[in-house]
C-alpha cells in the first residue's frame, strides 16, 4: 500500500511538472480553478493540441524550466531539435533554426502575450536575462515558415511567450538568485483574479572569461558588469478586456570589443497594450489588440585610458499596431478572418564620434545620422484568412493566406496548406507547405554609406518556401516526434562591399539555397521517478557541392535525464552537443570545433512556502567558440564559462 | 512539451472534482462503500494522467480505475469515461428511446469531446460533457439525464457548468 502511494505520488509530481502546475496544487484545485488551466496550445491562433497543430510546435511550461535546469529562455531553446544557439560578439545569443543564418534575431518573431516585441533598428529581439522566466507561464515555439499567419519575419519560426496566469486567490511570491560572477537577481510577483504586478532586477558580471580575445584577435579589457530591470503590469479590466504595461531597461557590455575602447549598450523598452477577447468559436470569437511601444537604444564607447565617451549612437524608434481577428466554427470548418495595421517609425538615430581606434581623438568630431532617411516610417496593412476543415475524425485540413501591403516595400502574399492525419489515438501525421518573408530592417535599407558615391539599391524582402512532414507517436509514458523538411531560401539579404570598396551595403543575393534536414525528439517518463528528453537533428544544403553550409552544425543533439527523489526533490543532468561548425576566417586558435556542454541542476521544496533551484552550467568549464561574429573575417566569440547558481523562491500564504 | 499525459492529468482532476458534487444511489454506496470505480471502455484513455487522482477519497470512497471490454461489466462501475467517438459507436448499437437506460442506473457517464470539433449537443444517456473552450477545458451537465439515472447533482456543479444546450 505504501509503495503504491509513493509510486502514485512520484508520477503525480512528474506529470504536473510538465504542465506547469505545482504537483500538490493541481489535485487541490477547485472546479473554478480548473476551468482556468490552459491545456491547449494557442501559438497557431486557433487553440489545439501541440501534437495536432499544423507545423512543428514545441511547448514548455514554467515547470519545464526547472525540469531542464534553465534560467533563460535562450538556454531552453537548446532542447528544441534543429535550433543552434550562438554567442554574438555583442551580448545577445543568436538563434539559428533549420540552417537559416542571422546575425541578429530577426528571422523569427517574438510574441509576449500576443504582442510582437523587437528592437527596430536591427529587427532584433533577445531572449536572455531581459525576459525573466519568473514572469512566464509557458513558451510555445513554432519552427518553419509562419508568415501566412504572423506576417513578416515569421520566417524560420515564432516564439510565443505567455506571462503568468491570473490567480483566483491573491498570490505573492519572491525569488532571490545568487551565483558566481557576482550575480544577484531578485523578482517579485503579485497576482489576483484581475491584477498582476511583476518586477525584477539583476546585476552581475557577464559570465565570460576575463582573458577572452576580442573580435580582432587581441585581448579585450572590456568590463563585464551589467544590469537588467523589468516591470510588468497586467490588469483584467473586464472579462474580455486586458490592459498591459511592459517596461525593461538594461545596460550591457559589448563582450568582444578591442582593448582600445570599452563599449556598452543601454536600452529601454516600454510597451502598452490592450487586448479584447469576446465570444467562443461556436458562437463567434472576436480578438482585438492595440499596442504602442517606445524602443530606445544607445550604443556608446569609452576610450580606454581617459574614459571619455568617444562614440555614441542612438537607435530610438516607436512601433504601434492594431489587429482584429474573428473566428467562427461553421459545420466542419473553423474560419478565421483578420486584418492588421502595423506602424514603425525611426526617432533619434543620430551619432557622435570624437574618438576612432585608428586615429585617436578627432580634432573635428563627426556628427551624423545612422539612417539615410532620418525619421523614416514604414506602415504595413495586412489581411488574413484561414480555414481549418475537420474532414472527419482522422483528417484536418488547414489553408491560410495573408496579404501584406508595406509602404516602403513591395506587397507580399504568403500562404500555407497543412493536412493533419490522426489515425487512432497514438499516431499523428502532418504535411505542411508554406511561405514566409523577412523585410529589411532600418540598418539594412537605410544604412548611410561613408566616403563613397555609390547609391545602394533598396533590398527586397527575403523569401522562404518550406515543405515538411511530421510524425508523432504518443503513449502513456513516452512520446516521439520527428519532422523532415525542405526549405527553399531566396533573395537572402547580405552585406557586401560597394564597387569602390569604400564601404559596405545590403542587397539581395542571387540564387537559391535549399536546406533540408530531419529532427526528432523523444520524451520518456518512468514510473519510478526518472525521465528523459532527447533530441537529434541533422541539416544539409544544396551548398554541399561547394563545401559544407558555413557556420552551421550539421548534427546537433541534446539530452536531459532527471530523477525525482524523496517526494519533491529532483536532480538532473543536461547535455548539449553541436557538430563542428565550418568556419572560413582561418584563425586556428578559435576554430569552432564540435562541443558538448554539460549542465547539472537540482530543484525541490524545502517547506510549504519555500522552494529551491540550483545548478552548474557548463559543468566542465569548457572553452568553446561560435562562428557568428561577422560571418567571415572576425575572430569568433567565446561561449560563456562555468556558472554556479542558487535560487530560492518564497511564496507566503495569505 | 505538453502531450496527452498532461491533458489527461487535468481531465482526471476534472473527473475527481465533478464526482465530488455527484450523489450516487444508496445501493451503490452499499455495494462499494470503500471504492469509487472509474471505468474506461476498451482502452486506457487517461493513461498515466489518472495517477494523480488514484486513491483520492470522495466521501470515504477511494477512486480507482478499470478498463472494461463489454458494457455488461458496467455493473461494477461508478463513472464511465468515453471519448465522443466511442460514444457514437456505442450509441449506434441502441435506439434513442432506450439509450438513457443503456448504461444503467447509478453510473455517471462522461463523454470527452475535447478532441473533436463536433457541434453535437444531443447526448442521450450522458450526464457530463468535457469540451474545449479555447485553450482550456470546460464541462456541461445534463440534470435531466442525472435524474433518470438516480444521480444527484449538487447545485454548485450545475452553476459552474456551461450551458451548451445538451439534450
Amino acid at each position: 500500500m505504501l509503495r503504491a502511494y509513493c509510486v502514485s505520488l512520484i508520477l503525480c509530481v512528474n506529470v504536473c511538472e510538465a504542465l506547469g502546475i505545482e504537483s500538490d496544487n493541481l489535485t487541490e484545485m477547485s472546479l473554478e480553478q480548473l476551468l482556468n488551466v490552459e491545456v491547449f496550445t494557442a501559438a497557431s491562433l486557433i487553440p489545439t493540441e501541440a501534437t495536432k497543430a499544423p507545423g512543428t510546435v514545441y511547448s514548455f511550461s514554467q515547470h519545464d524550466f526547472q525540469r531542464f535546469g534553465v534560467r533563460r529562455l535562450e538556454d531552453l531553446l537548446q532542447f528544441i531539435p534543429g535550433m543552434q544557439i550562438n554567442q554574438s560578439r555583442k551580448r545577445h545569443k543568436i538563434i539559428w533554426s533549420r540552417g537559416l543564418l542571422q546575425r541578429q534575431n530577426n528571422k523569427m518573431v517574438l510574441l509576449v502575450d500576443g504582442v510582437r516585441q523587437q528592437h527596430l533598428y536591427y529587427g532584433h529581439f533577445s531572449l536572455g536575462d531581459e525576459l525573466p522566466l519568473e514572469r512566464i507561464e509557458k513558451v510555445e515555439v513554432i519552427l518553419g515558415a509562419a508568415s501566412s499567419v504572423h506576417g513578416a519575419n515569421a520566417f524560420s519560426g515564432l516564439i510565443s511567450v505567455t506571462t503568468k496566469n491570473y490567480s483566483p486567490d491573491p498570490e505573492l511570491s519572491f525569488s532571490l538568485e545568487a551565483g558566481n560572477n557576482d550575480r544577484t537577481k531578485v523578482t517579485s510577483l503579485y497576482t489576483n483574479e484581475r491584477v498582476q504586478l511583476f518586477a525584477s532586477h539583476l546585476s552581475q558580471d557577464a559570465p565570460f572569461d576575463e582573458h577572452r580575445t576580442s573580435f580582432i584577435g587581441l585581448p579585450t579589457e572590456q568590463p563585464l558588469d551589467e544590469e537588467y530591470t523589468s516591470l510588468q503590469v497586467k490588469f483584467k479590466a473586464t472579462d474580455a478586456l486586458t490592459l498591459m504595461l511592459d517596461y525593461r531597461h538594461q545596460e550591457t557590455p559589448f563582450l568582444f570589443i578591442p582593448q582600445t575602447q570599452d563599449a556598452f549598450v543601454e536600452s529601454e523598452f516600454t510597451s502598452v497594450a490592450a487586448t479584447y477577447k469576446w465570444g467562443n468559436l461556436d458562437d463567434g470569437l472576436l480578438e482585438a489588440q492595440a499596442f504602442y511601444q517606445w524602443d530606445d537604444g544607445k550604443e556608446y564607447e569609452l576610450e580606454q585610458q581617459t574614459r571619455i565617451e568617444g562614440y555614441t549612437e542612438y537607435q530610438d524608434a516607436v512601433i504601434g499596431g492594431v489587429s482584429i481577428n474573428a473566428f467562427k466554427r461553421v459545420a466542419d470548418h473553423t474560419l478565421a478572418l483578420g486584418m492588421s495595421f502595423h506602424h514603425e517609425e525611426a526617432k533619434n538615430t543620430s551619432y557622435h564620434r570624437s574618438f576612432s581606434f585608428s586615429q585617436g581623438f578627432l580634432s573635428d568630431p563627426e556628427v551624423g545620422n545612422l539612417l539615410s532617411n532620418p525619421g523614416v516610417h514604414n506602415d504595413d496593412y495586412a489581411l488574413f484568412l484561414q480555414d481549418v476543415w475537420s474532414i472527419n475524425d482522422d483528417f484536418e485540413f488547414t489553408v491560410g493566406v495573408r496579404y501584406d501591403d508595406f509602404s516602403r516595400f513591395d506587397d507580399y502574399f504568403n500562404y500555407r496548406a497543412a493536412l493533419v492525419y490522426s489515425p487512432g489515438q497514438h499516431h499523428v501525421w502532418k504535411f505542411l507547405y508554406g511561405t514566409a518573408i523577412r523585410t529589411p530592417n532600418f540598418r539594412e535599407y537605410l544604412k548611410v554609406l561613408d566616403g563613397t558615391d555609390f547609391d545602394a539599391p533598396l533590398p527586397a524582402a527575403e523569401s522562404l518556401k518550406s515543405f515538411e512532414i511530421g510524425y508523432s507517436y504518443t503513449r502513456a509514458r513516452w512520446n516521439f516526434s520527428s519532422t523532415v523538411y525542405l526549405n527553399e531560401y531566396e533573395d537572402s539579404i547580405q552585406e557586401r562591399p560597394t564597387p569602390d570598396g569604400l564601404d559596405e551595403y545590403f542587397d539581395n543575393a542571387d540564387g537559391q539555397l535549399k536546406a533540408y534536414g530531419v529532427e526528432g525528439q523523444l520524451n520518456y517518463r518512468h514510473e519510478l521517478g526518472w525521465d528523459l528528453s532527447a533530441t537529434l537533428s541533422y541539416v544539409d544544403s544544396s551548398l554541399d557541392e561547394h563545401g559544407d553550409l558555413p557556420y552551421i552544425a550539421s548534427w546537433m543533439a541534446s539530452s536531459m535525464l532527471g530523477y525525482q527523489w524523496w517526494q519533491e526533490h529532483r536532480i538532473g543532468l543536461a547535455l548539449i552537443y553541436n557538430d563542428s561548425r565550418p568556419d572560413i576566417n582561418g584563425y586556428p586558435q578559435d576554430r569552432a570545433e564540435s562541443f558538448v556542454l554539460a549542465n547539472l541542476f537540482a530543484s525541490g521544496r524545502i517547506s510549504e512556502e519555500l522552494t529551491y533551484e540550483a545548478g552548474i552550467d557548463n559543468l566542465l568549464d569548457e572553452q568553446n567558440y561560435d562562428p557568428a561574429a561577422d560571418f567571415g573575417g572576425q575572430f569568433n566569440p567565446e561561449k560563456s564559462r562555468r556558472e554556479l547558481w542558487l535560487k530560492l523562491q518564497w511564496s507566503p500564504s495569505w | 512539451m505538453p502531450n496527452v499525459n498532461q491533458q489527461n492529468m487535468v481531465k482526471s482532476v476534472f473527473l475527481l472534482n465533478i464526482a465530488k458534487f455527484v450523489g450516487w444511489p444508496d445501493q451503490v454506496h452499499e455495494a462499494r462503500p470503500a471504492q469509487l470505480l472509474l471505468c474506461q471502455y476498451q482502452d486506457d484513455l487517461l493513461g498515466i494522467g489518472f495517477e494523480i487522482i488514484r486513491n483520492r477519497s470522495i466521501n470515504g470512497r477511494k477512486i480507482g480505475k478499470r478498463t472494461i471490454d463489454k458494457l455488461e461489466e458496467l455493473v461494477d462501475c461508478d463513472v464511465l469515461y468515453l471519448t465522443e467517438t466511442q460514444y457514437i459507436k456505442l450509441n449506434d448499437k441502441t435506439s434513442a428511446a432506450d439509450s438513457s437506460e443503456f448504461y444503467g442506473e447509478g453510473v455517471l457517464v462522461v463523454v470527452d469531446r475535447t478532441q473533436s470539433e463536433s457541434e453535437e449537443n444531443s447526448y442521450s444517456g450522458v450526464h457530463v460533457i468535457l469540451f474545449r473552450r479555447d485553450e482550456k477545458i470546460a464541462f456541461s451537465v445534463n440534470s435531466q439525464e442525472a435524474d433518470r439515472s438516480q444521480l444527484k447533482f449538487d447545485s454548485k456543479l450545475v452553476k459552474l457548468s456551461t450551458d451548451v444546450g445538451l439534450r
